[in-house]
């Protein structure tokens, strides 16, 4: 599935902005800005001389902006909002006289202060004092305003004592507040903020939004931001645009602008995601409160010592303990932990992370068993465990060389404690991490034969017939599982059904697993009453989080903020249950899942919760 | 006091300020940290004449009474021509960061380092006083003729300047094939040696060398006390003005292009 950036127009009847009165100031009429690529990469004749006889030169065009048009009123603090390469600061140029559309109109009234890239034409072999009228005269200042206002640039920029210094021997910061100081010295009609804010240290940003601050509300300046800071276009704005690759993609108040790009930005998925998304951010539906929760560590340890917390554990069960780094091994953990009642954990290769010795000892159980592939876990690990869990305690090493041994020596584990195991059998081939992650809180619950197949030792009919034997009646394949035609054969003759679970993506795998999933729930008539989401990063948060999701009769959704087609499948698959979704674990910090995503999921639970109780 | 009213000046008065500054910057930039500092523009025209004299004077031993300022005089106003003209020809693409980054008008660039150029010449003047002085050679009313001769080259030098400034944007290789071109002009031009000694076809070549006519207008001032004639002057401000109107028009046509280029 190729990673797609919307650029269509996001304006609908509800986004299009109010006739409102004022002068109009800043007005861009249908500006495209056409680059040539092919001609600016030509540094030389031969090169130009190769390239015309290769009839080169007119194509490899870059559209930096496609027919954008805003208008600007007087008194407006217009924000410009897009991802990098979007062509915000080619349109803050245009507008600033210092380059010219490829067509298109803008119309200026006023004069303009552009506080694009500060310090253009410093020479950091001159003093201070020096760069002061230097710049001051690029930027069009007359001799006699620099010398009134000298005092007071100097002021701004806390300079003072290193006035007859060359700036060479500055900060950089030094050199941002000099550049500002003389940038913003004179009160201009229209004032142009480029990025500037993003430079210097915490103090100086500040002294810098003052500043503009002061210029809109004592002498009423008109103000055009360029910035990545959404918060700060929200603060200092009153209209905002989103530009996308070059396309204006929606024009109105900053507040709502915002919201939308803080969904919608920079993320990539299909135009009916987006469009789904979008409706359900523009929809007056009120967030539903507490009936979210996010669950987060600081690292997957902590996470999964988290998780592990919320489910009931009963002293003197089993812990299965595996490498965090190693899915695999964490999915086994999983699943044997789901045949013996008992609680899966991930530890640190050489050390037993502290929150995960601590939750352990609080488990007390009477047997523990390590998950160890191809030695992963120092040999030490075992007397770590022991000294957590006393000398009462039976404390295993499950070691293999390979996930299928490994998967073996679990079931054989299992088989020696007398395990019993669901009639569905899972088997986990190549590209099946997603597949299973979705998988696991059906294996934490039911307890079932987990195997894994590769290329090497692909499924045949010796490891069909144990399947059967220890009670399957249907293999579930997740991924990729290679399968030999007396495998196949073997199934057929013992009457087991093979199910496969895999898809081209990630994501796919996902979908088709969790379609397979709530499938079985509806068909032994349990509703799945909660979600849990989490990062399709990678598997490892849902497998921690299979025995909380298991507990709670929920379903594990992975989804990534930027992947606008995940998010909409978690909205459709909440909108889908009507009602009976009616909380959500969201697993992750604010790198997986933002306050926006949060309370998308709260919008679209409130309104499935409508929609249920209307209908 | 408003941005209105510090911008509305007049854009000539504004460019000129922005042109001093300049020009200031890289005077200061120029003679930053070495101890005789500005005493170099004198020094060296000085020293280029000692080492030049001789060479050709044990060399060639032309037959030029005033050997020295006769080539002090030709060395001097072809560096001015050569200097303003490299230098002018970079300014562009060396202030690349501003063009991308203000409004400006991008001619100031060109323009200001020809300005430049004639400070140093100013400068270097005194070394060609000096060595007046000490030849013993009188001046004559002759050389109040020197500003007119001084803005015919810097007309000259300019339009030069626009032109390769502008062709240097798009085509680099201007820059590599320009050093080439002054050396050849120099030995091109009479500056070392008398001009009897060119054969005929150079001589008529030489008619159409500016610079030919320039470094004459210059000798026949101060060094051999002539007046130069109504056509003389015509001809050399005919070049000059020539050359700058096309470099100024070229420049004009292709400067809205110069920020996708540099």
């Amino acid at each position: 599935m190729p990673k797609e950036v919307n650029t269509s127009s996001l304006m609908t009847s509800a986004a299009a902005p109010a006739a409102d009165e004022g002068r109009t100031v800043i007005a861009v009429e249908d500006v495209s800005m056409v680059f040539n690529i092919a001609n600016q990469q030509l540094n030389n004749l031969k090169e130009y001389a190769i390239a015309l006889a290769r009839r080169e030169l007119m194509f490899k065009e870059f559209v930096a902006l496609d027919h954008v048009s805003l208008t600007v009123k007087k008194g407006d603090v217009f924000g410009i909002l897009g991802t990098n390469g979007s062509g915000k600061s080619t349109l803050l140029k245009i507008i600033a006289g210092v380059l010219e559309p490829t067509c298109g109109t803008v119309e200026i009234d006023g004069s303009i202060a552009p506080l694009i890239e500060l310090g253009a034409g410093f020479d950091f072999e001159l003093t201070a004092r020096e760069n002061i009228y230097l710049n001051g005269a690029l930027l069009g200042y007359p001799r006699r305003f620099i010398d009134e206002h000298f005092d007071e640039i100097v002021d701004f920029a806390e300079i003072g004592e290193f006035l007859d210094m060359p700036i060479k021997n500055y900060s950089s910061g030094m050199v941002a507040r000099i550049a500002f100081a003389i940038a913003t010295v004179i009160v201009p009609d229209i004032l142009i903020v480029d990025e500037v804010l993003s430079v210097g240290d915490f103090m100086f940003q500040q002294k810098c939004e003052q500043k503009i601050q002061s210029l809109i509300n004592e002498h009423g300046v008109t103000v055009l931001i360029v910035s990545h800071n959404n918060d700060q276009i929200e603060r200092l704005c009153n209209k905002a645009i989103w530009i996308e690759k070059g396309h204006g993609r929606i024009v109105g108040s900053a507040e709502e602008v915002c919201g939308i790009y803080r969904a919608l930005g920079g993320h990539t998925g299909s135009a009916q995601a987006e469009a789904q998304l979008l409706e359900l951010i523009e929809s007056p539906v009120a967030p539903a409160e507490d009936a979210l929760e996010v669950i987060a560590g600081d690292t997957r340890y902590s996470t999964n010592v988290q998780l592990a917390r919320r489910t009931s554990l009963a002293a003197g069960g089993t812990a299965t303990i595996a490498f965090g780094e190693d899915p695999d091994a964490h999915l086994l953990a999983v699943a044997l932990a789901g045949a013996l009642q008992g609680a899966a954990l991930i530890t640190k290769a050489d050390e037993l992370p502290d929150a995960t010795a601590l939750v352990l000892a609080q488990m007390a159980p009477s047997r523990v068993v390590l998950m160890d592939r191809d030695g992963q876990l120092a040999a030490d690990m075992v007397d770590a465990v022991r000294a957590v869990v006393g000398p009462a305690c039976e404390v295993t090493r499950l070691a293999a060389d390979g996930t299928v041994a490994l998967a073996r020596g679990a079931l054989a584990y299992a088989d020696a404690h007398h395990a019993t195991f669901s009639p569905v059998a899972f088997v986990v081939g190549g590209n099946g991490a997603f597949a299973s992650a979705t998988i696991a809180p059906y294996l934490a619950r039911h307890g079932s034969q987990l195997l894994f197949a590769t290329e090497g030792e692909p499924l045949d009919g010796t490891v069909m017939e144990e399947m059967r034997k220890r009670g399957a009646q249907e293999v579930v394949l997740l991924g990729s599982v290679p399968v030999t035609e007396k495998g196949r054969h073997a199934a057929q003759q013992a009457g087991l059904t093979l199910t496969a679970l895999a898809g081209d993506s990630d994501a796919e795998a996902h979908r088709t697993a969790l379609r397979w999933l709530t499938e079985r729930h509806r068909a032994t008539g349990e509703l799945v009453s909660r979600l849990v989401l989490t990062t399709l990063a990678g598997p490892t948060d849902s497998y921690s989080a299979a025995a909380l999701a298991a507990q709670d009769h929920a379903v594990i959704m992975m989804a990534d903020h930027n992947d606008l087609d995940s998010m909409a499948a978690v909205v459709s698959f909440i909108e889908e249950e009507r009602g009976a979704v009616d909380s959500v674990a969201v697993i992750g910090n604010d790198a997986c899942f933002n306050g926006t995503d949060r309370k998308l999921v709260r919008k679209a639970l409130a309104r499935a919760k409508a929609a249920a109780q209307k209908g | 006091m408003s941005a209105q009213s510090v911008q509305n000046q007049t854009g000539l008065r504004r460019d000129w300020f922005t042109i001093t500054s300049l020009v200031s910057k890289d005077f200061k930039l120029k003679y930053r940290r070495s101890v005789l500092g500005v005493l170099w523009s004198v020094l060296n025209p000085l020293l280029m004449m000692c080492v030049l004299t001789a060479v050709f004077s044990t060399f060639f031993r032309f037959e030029l009474e005033h050997y020295p300022f006769y080539l002090i005089l030709g060395t001097t106003l072809f560096s001015l021509m050569s200097d303003s003209t490299n230098t002018a020809m970079t300014s562009i693409i060396d202030s690349a960061p501003l063009i991308k980054k203000i409004r400006i008008d991008k001619i100031i660039f060109p323009l200001e380092k020809v300005l430049f150029q004639m400070v140093n010449f100013a400068i270097s003047l005194i070394a060609v006083v000096i060595v007046m002085v000490f030849l013993q050679i009188p001046p004559t009313f002759n050389l109040a003729f020197l500003p007119l001769l001084l803005v015919y080259v810097a007309l000259f030098s300019a339009g030069l300047g626009l032109i390769l400034s502008t062709l240097a944007v798009f085509f680099r290789d201007v820059v590599h094939i320009w050093s080439v071109v002054t050396t050849a002009w120099m030995y091109a031009t009479p500056l070392f040696y008398p001009v009897s000694i060119l054969p005929d076809w150079m001589l008529g070549f030489e008619a159409f060398n500016p610079m030919y006519h320039y470094v004459t207008y210059f000798r026949d001032i101060a060094l051999w006390g002539n007046t130069p004639g109504a056509i003389e002057n015509l001809v050399c401000f005919a070049m000059a003005a020539v050359t700058f109107l096309v470099g100024f028009f070229v420049f004009r046509r292709a400067q809205k292009k110069f920020i996708l280029y540099v």
